[in-house]
């Protein structure tokens, strides 16, 4: 089976920054796939530069058989990829209610309806706060709130920005699970950049290591995680 | 249709404004061009200057003579019939008074034009102690607004600074009438009678020598630690601090110095006019056109601003000579149009070319800013964080 | 007297102008993050539509009659919408998009304020030509009018109170509600705080920010030209009859905090008030001390100065940031 993503010898970055080197994946439809690596080493910029939001001087990016590269977001979030940066991917003054239905702002409006109650049968905790602002919702329901935002859109492949930055462990987990449901549940191809490089690999099929804008290791998540020396060099993990 | 041109008298007011626009563009360039301090209130300091000399400088040469010259005063009205009808020896002690109404304006500088003439060493005298007065008065209004102007981000000092000057330009100056005589005005003494005839020759070259020496003292306060301190100011208040700079008190000797040299402009375009209007101290004249002078010359640029000050001042002339042809022409005052041709220009050169002609010369000293960048792009990767930390949001 | 009934009527006219053009001035802040330095000048265009529908439906010669303010409050809500919006348009958001600093979009606001007040004069020359050579010798009284007109004597009369007095709160509170409603109850006016707060996530999300952004700048110039309309009714006509206005305008929002529509109305009115009552009352005490009669209405905007000074240097944040609960319960007004 052909992938879903391609991304092929791509070199990006920002302005004259090139932060990216020659970086090339393939994602099977319906896997999660992890980008783990030490800070700074460009993995938020990888999932920008899948999203059009870097400047690509060189490679390419097909999703679905389709080229992308380049596009501007709007053009790319239509062919059916979510992204959810890692902070303000909610609309702080506008209530549960309204966020939601900004995400399903270009939808019918009976089509809308429709998928805002699936969602928020989805999201039960949701369904409670409908009224209230989302600046007032934690940092996990803020997530969970961005999740039901994307889901809206019925998209086929997810990037998230280390979703669980900066929560409890126990929430964290609670995100990672809700993550793994999206792939069981609804088939959606999920590729997540993780601080939390051990869980993120328990969980992902294939795996990335991004070092310095370069790609150290791809292959299967396991095999990284239990691979002799580029966990400990890279990730911090104990062997 | 021929149009006659007295090429002395074009040339002769071409340097008067050439010159006068200069002190006043450099000032607003050191403030806002090397330090970042938005003043869009200009016109209040160049005012400032002018009703210095018009309410206080009138004022106190009036007392001054006639404390001092009594008897020769009290002659001078005698000898004229008209004052001597309206003017009483008892008035003498008082007659600095007069300055209030536009009548007595008149018969004032009647008397004391007359007493100038016969003692051009003592307007001299009199003309540089006002000049003083203008610069202090000016220095004095620059350190009062600093206050403020420490506490406030760019654009609230912008709307502050406006509404100061509109507030005292065309509220206090239009209609308070002891002040400068309201709309109508308030004649000056000529103080420089030792020009004779040439006077207005004579404070045009002045002009010209103070716009000369400015010039030079704006470079080298440019080129001096100060002035690199200045720019670290403007291009990273955090970075500059954090160096050890004392970044209040760089801004306020900016301000204050930049408010005496708009000062100075004022009470010399005052002398050189022989009168003061309030109406001709407008936004338009006195802050629009110095900070489209300073964009279309070059921001943070001295020999810029020299540039942008010649460049529009020659366009005003261009227009004041076609004008008389327009305007059997156009069913409006065609002054309007160049009005509305400097706004199209600045936003044009805005689009275009925001540096100016003359760009800013890279500066010797760190580029703090840069050196941020680098460093931001370097060290953090996400977006996010980056902008919390540009925004001083969050520390790296 | 403490309380003067006119002064009371006369007051509501012009603070709830202040209040339009403080709240519409907030919009435009809270859009494009530059204070507006020409919004004064947007509603004296409004202004002088009400000259020319005096002049074109022939009221000069009927004299007082609705129809002042029929055809020019609609009139001026398109013209100066459409004024705003070409200067978002075009000015603005390609500057913004060039990465001109903040100085430069104020700069180039101060010169598009020049743009009109020159655009104003000319017509006004044009207007003076065309009232002195008419036949119609009405018509010809009118030449003073492009410069320094008072058209306060073309409006109706409510029960002995001039219409402005009525109509200015009138339309303050309708278009403050309205607005209200369409931000809160409208898919529209909530893609509008959507795309405000966020334009990045509004993009992804398929909201057209730029046309949230249009409609934003349009709807501004059209309470300004609307409240440019009330205001001709307490001033005299004059193509720079905004230069000074613009100091109330920017107290009245800087009071309110530059945050909040609802806010910026309220302190468009509350300078509007302190403005009128503080000359009205320093009137007073002036002329107890001196015996004279004292007469400081050329100097309210003083009052607005002192309002930006205090509010900037005591609360920078504006009326909005106060904790108004502790307030109540300090004042033992709320328990």
């Amino acid at each position: 089976m052909a992938p879903i993503l391609e991304v092929k010898g791509v070199d990006a970055g920002y302005g004259k920054l090139q932060i990216l080197f020659n970086v090339s994946m393939e994602v099977e439809s319906k896997d999660i796939f992890v980008i783990v690596g030490p800070n700074g080493s460009g993995k938020s910029t990888l999932l920008k530069t899948i999203f059009g939001l870097t400047r690509i001087y060189k490679g390419s990016i097909r999703f679905n058989g389709e080229e992308i590269t380049g596009k501007p977001p709007h053009d790319i979030a239509k062919t059916g990829i979510a992204y959810l940066p890692q902070t303000d991917n909610v609309f702080a003054q506008l209530t549960v209610a309204e966020n939601l239905k900004m995400a399903a702002y270009t939808l019918p409006s009976d089509l809308a309806e429709e998928r805002i109650s699936e969602v928020l049968e989805r999201f039960p905790l949701l369904k409670a706060r409908l009224k209230d602002k989302a600046m007032t919702l934690s940092g996990g329901q803020r997530q969970i709130l961005a999740m039901a935002m994307s889901l809206i859109r019925k998209p086929k492949l997810m990037l998230f920005d280390e979703p669980t930055a900066a929560l409890a462990p126990k929430l964290a987990a609670e995100i990672l699970d809700e993550i793994i449901k999206l792939r069981d549940e609804l088939g959606i191809t999920i590729i997540l950049v993780e601080q939390n490089a051990k869980k993120a690999l328990q969980m992902g099929d294939k795996a990335l290591l991004l070092v310095g804008g370069r790609v150290m290791y791809r292959g299967g998540a396991k095999e990284l995680l239990e691979h002799p020396e580029l966990g400990a060099l890279y990730l911090g993990l104990k062997k | 249709m021929p149009i006659e041109l007295d090429i002395g008298t074009l040339a002769q007011s071409l340097a008067y404004f050439i010159a006068a626009y200069t002190i006043v563009t450099l000032s607003l360039n050191l403030e806002a061009g090397f330090t970042g301090i938005p003043n869009f209130g200009k016109h209040l300091f160049v005012a400032a200057g002018a009703f210095v000399v018009a309410s206080l400088g009138n004022r106190l040469s009036a007392y001054i003579v006639s404390v001092l010259y009594k008897d020769e005063i009290l002659k001078l009205i005698q000898e004229d019939p008209l004052l001597s009808k309206r003017i009483t020896e008892a008035d003498i002690g008082s007659l600095w008074s007069m300055y209030a109404d536009p009548l007595g304006n008149r018969d004032l500088d009647r008397i004391m034009d007359k007493f100038f003439a016969q003692h051009p060493e003592l307007g001299i005298l009199l003309f540089i102690l006002i000049l003083i007065l203008a610069v202090a008065i000016g220095g004095l209004l620059g350190l009062l607004i600093s206050y403020p102007a420490l506490r406030l981000r760019g654009e609230y000092l912008a709307i502050l600074l406006l509404a100061a000057a509109e507030m005292v330009v065309m509220a206090i100056g239009y209609y308070w009438k002891p002040l400068v005589g309201g709309t109508t005005g308030l004649f000056l003494p000529r103080y420089l009678a030792v020009f004779g005839q040439k006077v207005i020759l004579g404070v045009t070259v002045l002009l010209i020598l103070a716009a000369v020496a400015m010039y030079l003292y704006a470079q080298r306060i440019a080129n001096s630690p100060a002035g690199r301190m200045m720019r670290a100011v403007r291009d990273d208040e955090l970075a500059a601090a954090s160096l050890g700079k004392d970044i209040a008190k760089v801004r306020r000797d900016v301000i204050i110095i930049s408010s005496a040299m708009a000062a100075l402009a004022g009470a010399l375009i005052a002398v050189h006019t022989g009168s003061v209007v309030s109406t001709h101290y407008q936004r338009f004249s006195w802050t629009f056109i110095p900070w489209a002078m300073m964009i279309v010359g070059g921001v943070a640029n001295n020999s810029g601003v020299v540039v942008g000050v010649a460049i529009i001042m020659v366009l005003q002339k261009f227009v004041d000579i076609v004008k008389p042809m327009l305007a059997p022409v156009v069913p409006f005052d065609p002054v309007w149009l160049y009005q509305i041709g400097l706004g199209l220009v600045i936003i044009l050169m805005l689009y275009m070319r925001p540096q100016g002609i003359i760009p800013e010369k890279p500066s010797r000293t760190v580029n703090f800013e840069e050196i941020f960048e680098d460093v931001l792009e370097d060290k953090v990767e996400d977006e996010q964080a980056k902008k919390m930390i540009r925004e001083g949001r969050a520390t790296p | 007297m403490v309380l003067n009934v006119q002064l009371f009527l006369d007051t509501m006219a012009y603070a709830s102008v202040l209040g339009l053009l403080s709240m519409s001035l907030t919009l435009t802040y809270i859009v494009s993050r530059v204070p507006n330095f020409a919004h004064a000048t947007f509603a004296a265009i409004g202004s002088y539509m009400v000259l020319i529908v005096v002049w074109l439906l022939g009221i000069y010669k009927t004299g007082p009659s609705w129809g002042v303010y029929y055809a020019s409050l609609p009139l001026s809500f398109i013209v100066v919408g459409a004024v705003a919006l070409l200067q978002y348009l075009i000015v603005l958001r390609p500057l913004a998009k060039k990465g001109i600093s903040i100085d430069g979009l104020m700069i180039a606001t101060l010169g598009i304020d020049i743009i009109l007040v020159g655009l104003l004069n000319i017509s006004a020359d044009f207007l003076e030509d065309i009232f002195q050579q008419s036949p119609d010798k009405d018509l010809r009284k009118l030449v003073t009018y492009p410069r320094s007109g008072y058209l306060s004597s073309y409006e109706p009369t409510i029960m002995g109170v001039t219409a402005s007095s009525i109509l200015g709160p009138l339309l303050l509170v309708v278009s403050t509600v309205g607005f209200y409603l369409f931000l809160t109850k409208t898919k529209f006016g909530t893609a509008m705080r959507a795309a405000i707060e966020n334009p990045q996530l509004a993009e992804t999300l398929g909201i057209n920010v730029n046309l949230v952004y249009s409609v934003s700048w349009f709807i501004a110039g059209g309470l300004a030209g609307m409240a440019g309309v009330i205001m001709v009714m307490t001033t005299k006509l004059n193509p720079t009859m905004g230069w000074l206005l613009i100091v109330s305008v920017f107290a009245g929002s800087i009071v309110g905090g530059l945050g909040s529509l609802f806010w910026g109305a309220v302190g468009g009115l509350l300078v509007g008030f302190l403005e009128q009552f503080g000359v009205y009352y320093t009137q007073i005490i002036l002329g107890a001390l001196t015996g004279e009669t004292v007469s400081l209405g050329n100097y309210r905007q003083v009052f607005s100065l002192g309002a930006i000074v205090v509010m900037l240097l005591v609360a920078p944040q504006g009326l909005a940031s106060l904790n108004w609960g502790k307030i109540l319960s300090r004042l033992g007004l709320r328990r």
